[in-house]
């Protein structure tokens, strides 16, 4: 079960970094290849976003890997299909973020379902709140899907509590108010909210949006972060190997550059520093 | 519901909810609150019928429309809300927003905006209550509505262009969910339409109901008794809902709703007539989408009705039967623009000439008896779409045929 690779991942004693990517970005051919490369970086744990058309949690640059991934013909049968395959090979966890119309139109149970068969072990679709989240909830406990649930630096500690409880896999706290997007710096706001959700969740903490480097990495993981997500500062990278039509212009480049960024944030012992 | 997804906040049947991210709920839940709290006391009623009547110009007259009926079959009335300050029926709304973000202590306002009707009225509130205004609109609206553009920054209104999509509405409103998500707080984020997560489509509601309470008492005192039927276009739905709400009790007051056909079968904004259930904005509602659930682009000569998606409660009324939404074409459009525009002396906003060109069919189309009494809602004015319409060269053309 994928969702049990996720649990035994958060048992170890050091952290885990995953990277964030946006499944069919640039198309679907090189959106796998560059998931394979991060899986040989070393990541711990990958984050797959469907692309969709109205990502209103997400800055520019994920808005754009979306809309570069639609482009190419991304279809949602086709991100499962790159996840099988991927799974065929590795057990590293899967994490998945969709948007919660893609969810709606196959009806919760059937969508969770198939992001099982696909090797999901978790998913987080961040327009559902707990209170309009039964059906999806249930949806999840019933195919052993992990749920994960969002939360911000801002969120009350109650709230915290509250979402912990309702999530089965971790609790995402946003590492900023606001959208998805690299910062240069960790902001005090989000090392306090990480150590207040850290204390005041049932489940572990992981923390997104924002984070760019290995010192955030490091400085997150010591305030009490168990997961830390990088996906802006990848995207980014990734497009900066695209021709101006959108295309990579040598994909053996973007992967090996893809892995090594990867590498550069991997591999944790402890908690220890940078 | 085996496998679906029901909205609990603030629903309308299976429509509406509160589907958007845990950053924003703090804010919806103070909105919501204020709704309940604030919105119904005596002092603010007092102080928005008085801003209403003071400085918006309310009440706005209903008008028999004698000759432009002519050869319908029916009686047709307006309501005027071309006449109203700021020239739309959005002005409603931005007063009554304006007035709450004041009293929980906002110093800054945003808003998405399609027409540019909503970015004017916001602006014009910003401006009233010494505000920060932003207004975020797309690239192509921005384009085809220059006079509204230069208007909103006249008033001290910031205008930002979104790009990406098809630049319209949809992706101002993704882009102002965006900001407010990173600006709650001093912020509020006043939507325009009765779209958007709960309790937007019911506080919008709420201050256009004006419309329809007002135009039950016209109809009353000049046409007598009530009307056999309401028209009013649907971009968000708001015009529409402020009309209906008036009537909504009546079952002999049939309700209708003119949707965008565009100008083709594939490029229109036919949400409800050609859409299905969805989860757009934080409703769950009907909308324009792919089989994966991808958001479709919605197409109208009308900026203001050019969105794929559309306020729940519409969704609801649909379901239900109470109202009936059929398509009218930018080419029927065109013709009511200037049919009212030469027929009454009346320049038609494209979204309110859905309206009318819906009312003037409603025999032929079966939807009411030769004979009836109609009541169509004339959401706006058309200054801001004569530069378009002069672009389309028509006006030689009818210009040729008045004088032939
Ligand atoms: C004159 C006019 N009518 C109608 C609309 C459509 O909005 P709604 O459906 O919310 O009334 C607009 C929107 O900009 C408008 O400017």
């Amino acid at each position: 079960m994928s969702l049990a690779s996720l649990q035994a991942r958060l048992a170890q004693p050091d952290p885990s970094f995953s990277p964030f990517f946006v499944l069919g970005d640039p198309d679907p051919d090189t959106s796998l290849a560059i998931a394979q490369a991060a899986i040989r970086g070393g990541a711990d744990m990958l984050e797959f976003g469907l692309p969709f058309s109205d990502p209103c949690a997400d800055g520019p640059s994920v808005q754009t890997a979306c809309s570069r991934a639609l482009r190419a013909g991304m279809t949602v049968d086709q991100a499962f299909e790159i996840m099988r395959t991927l799974r065929s090979a590795s057990d590293v966890p899967f994490n998945l973020l969709v948007y919660a119309n893609l969810v709606h139109r196959r009806g919760p149970a059937s969508f969770v379902a198939d992001a099982v068969a696909a090797g999901a072990s978790s998913l987080l679709v961040p327009d559902v709140p707990p209170e309009e989240g039964t059906e999806l909830g249930a949806a999840c406990h019933h195919a052993g899907l992990g749920l994960v649930h969002l939360a911000g630096p801002r969120t009350t500690t109650d709230r915290i509590t509250a979402l912990g409880d309702a999530a089965t896999a971790f609790l995402y706290l946003a590492g900023r108010q606001g959208i998805t997007g690299a910062s240069e710096a960790v902001p005090d706001e989000t090392l306090h909210a990480i150590r207040t959700a850290a204390a005041a969740s049932t489940v572990p903490v992981c923390v997104g949006f924002g984070l760019k480097t290995r010192r955030h990495l490091a400085d997150v993981f010591r305030a009490g972060a168990r997961i830390a997500i990088v996906g802006s500062a990848l995207v980014d990278v990734l497009a900066s190997c695209l021709d101006d039509a959108g295309s990579p212009r040598d994909v053996t480049a973007l992967t090996d550059r893809i892995e090594q960024e990867v590498a550069d944030r991997s591999r944790w012992s402890g908690t220890q520093g940078v | 519901m085996t496998d679906g997804m029901t909205p609990t906040l603030g629903a309308f049947g299976d429509f509406g909810g509160r589907y958007t991210s845990e950053l924003l709920l703090p804010a919806l839940d103070e909105l919501a609150q204020a709704l309940e709290d604030i919105v119904p006391s005596k002092s603010f009623q007092e102080t928005f019928a008085r801003e209403l009547a003071d400085w918006a110009g309310r009440p706005t007259p209903i008008t028999s429309l004698g000759r432009f009926a002519e050869g319908t079959g029916i009686e047709i009335w307006a309501k005027r809300e071309d006449l109203l300050h700021g020239g739309a029926h959005k002005t409603n709304n931005v007063v009554g927003q304006g007035l709450l973000a004041a009293r929980l202590g906002k110093t800054r306002l945003i808003a998405e905006t399609g027409a540019g009707q909503h970015g004017l009225a916001t602006a014009s509130v910003g401006a009233r209550h010494g505000m920060e205004t932003v207004i975020y609109m797309g690239a192509v609206d921005i384009a085809r509505q220059q006079p509204n553009v230069k208007a909103m920054e006249l008033m001290g209104a910031t205008v930002i262009p979104v790009t990406g999509g098809a630049a319209t509405l949809k992706e101002a409103i993704n882009e102002a969910l965006r900001e407010w998500t990173a600006s709650v707080g001093r912020t509020h984020y006043l939507l325009g339409t009765v779209c958007g997560p709960d309790p937007f489509p019911r506080l919008v509601r709420t201050f256009q109901s004006v419309i329809g309470t007002e135009a039950r008492h016209q109809f009353a005192a000049n046409a007598g008794g009530i009307p056999d039927a309401c028209f009013a276009c649907v971009g968000g739905g708001s015009n529409a809902i402020g009309l209906f709400s008036g009537f909504l009790n009546d079952d002999g007051v049939a309700l209708f709703g003119a949707e965008p056909a565009g100008e083709s079968s594939t490029r229109h904004g036919l949400t409800l007539s050609r859409g299905d259930p969805g989860l757009l904005h934080g409703a769950r509602t009907y909308v324009l989408q792919d089989g994966d659930g991808q958001i479709l682009e919605a197409h109208s000569l009308a900026a203001g009705l050019d969105y794929p998606g559309v306020g729940p409660e519409h969704a609801h009324l649909k379901e239900s039967g109470r109202a009936r939404y059929l398509g009218v074409t930018d080419e029927e459009a065109l013709d009511a623009f200037e049919r009212l525009s030469r027929t009454e002396g009346i320049v038609p906003a494209f979204e309110s000439a859905h309206a009318l060109a819906l009312a003037r069919r409603a025999v032929a189309d079966g939807l009411v008896a030769a004979g009836s009494r109609v009541l169509v809602n004339l959401s706006g004015r058309g200054q801001k779409d004569l530069d378009t319409y002069f672009a389309l060269g028509r006006d030689s053309e009818s210009t040729g045929r008045a004088s032939s």
